[in-house]
């Protein structure tokens, strides 16, 4: 075999070689991004549940069936408040992605409130019912 | 007229490819570990965020649950104060911190009448603890 011969077959062997670490590793950090991508909306859509929750809560001291009706026009059920959001956390009128529901205890002066994405818990709290301008409930 | 038929031989070497590939792949796996540990911080972030928000709700509800039965205890002929209430007159004066965590607390000072329930105090008081003096720090939630 002559000098180029050998070195243009060294050459092939570096290159596939070179392909072949390469494929290895593009597979394991596309895996690492997706597991990136996956922990990221997580957090989007626990903080967006926080902030809906928190915001609901808020809105509780005072009188709480007018703001919770009239700000996040929620529907009323005996004691039980829903609301329905789409996947981008935008008010919608049909059944929504995520679902925020208050349910108000008016003798313990507490509310639960609940965020849930297709039936699913994403987060949960329990707030007081208090009207910092005159008392509670 | 003399030709040159000498071959061209390449500039670079062997294992310039492995060079290339080398920095590649440096690339490749610090940007995916950068973007996963930066992922990942801001989920525990938004957990522990989430975690104190449930606490300080929690909170709020052991007070309201509190204000009720103060207010149920209270009757205008014979006021009488639930535990830790003083009298002042015809109203029952209550200055009540609820545990939020180990180094927080929601801090209400109300008082109940005849007429309901007066808040002139609702904070945070958050409990720091230096290397020489512990104090305390309030934030307002709520100001009258």
């Amino acid at each position: 075999m002559s000098d180029t011969g050998r070195k243009s077959s060294l050459i092939m062997i570096e290159l596939m070689s070179a392909m072949l670490i390469f494929s290895i590793c593009c597979a394991i950090c596309v895996g690492l991004y997706v597991e990136a991508d996956r922990e990221s909306k997580n957090s989007a859509r626990l903080t967006q549940a926080v902030f809906l929750a928190q915001n609901a809560a808020e809105l509780l001291n005072g009188d709480y069936e007018k703001n919770l009706t009239s700000v996040l026009n929620m529907k009323a059920t005996d004691n039980v408040y829903t609301a329905q959001y789409d996947e981008n956390w935008q008010p919608t009128s049909e059944t929504g992605h995520y679902v925020l529901i208050i349910t108000v205890d008016a003798q313990k002066g507490i509310a639960d409130i609940l965020v849930t994405e297709i039936g699913t818990e994403v987060y949960r709290i329990s707030a007081g019912i208090i009207n910092l301008n005159g008392g509670n409930v | 007229m003399v030709i040159n038929l000498k071959k061209h031989e390449s500039a670079y070497g062997l294992g310039i490819i492995s060079i290339f590939l080398i920095f590649a792949v440096l690339f490749l796996t610090v940007f995916a570990t950068l973007a996963v540990s930066s992922a990942r911080a801001d989920y525990r972030l938004s957990v522990k965020n989430a975690d104190y928000v449930k606490k300080y709700y929690m909170a709020t509800a052991e007070c309201a649950e509190f204000v009720q039965q103060a207010e149920a205890a209270y009757s205008d002929e014979v006021p009488t104060a639930v535990s830790s209430g003083n009298i002042e007159g015809d109203r029952i004066k209550y200055d009540m911190t609820f545990n939020i965590d180990e180094n927080s607390g929601l801090h209400a000072v109300f008082y109940i009448a005849g007429s309901g329930c007066e808040f002139t105090t609702f904070e945070i008081t958050t409990y720091v603890i230096g290397s020489e003096s512990t104090g305390e720090q309030t934030v307002n939630v709520w100001q009258p």
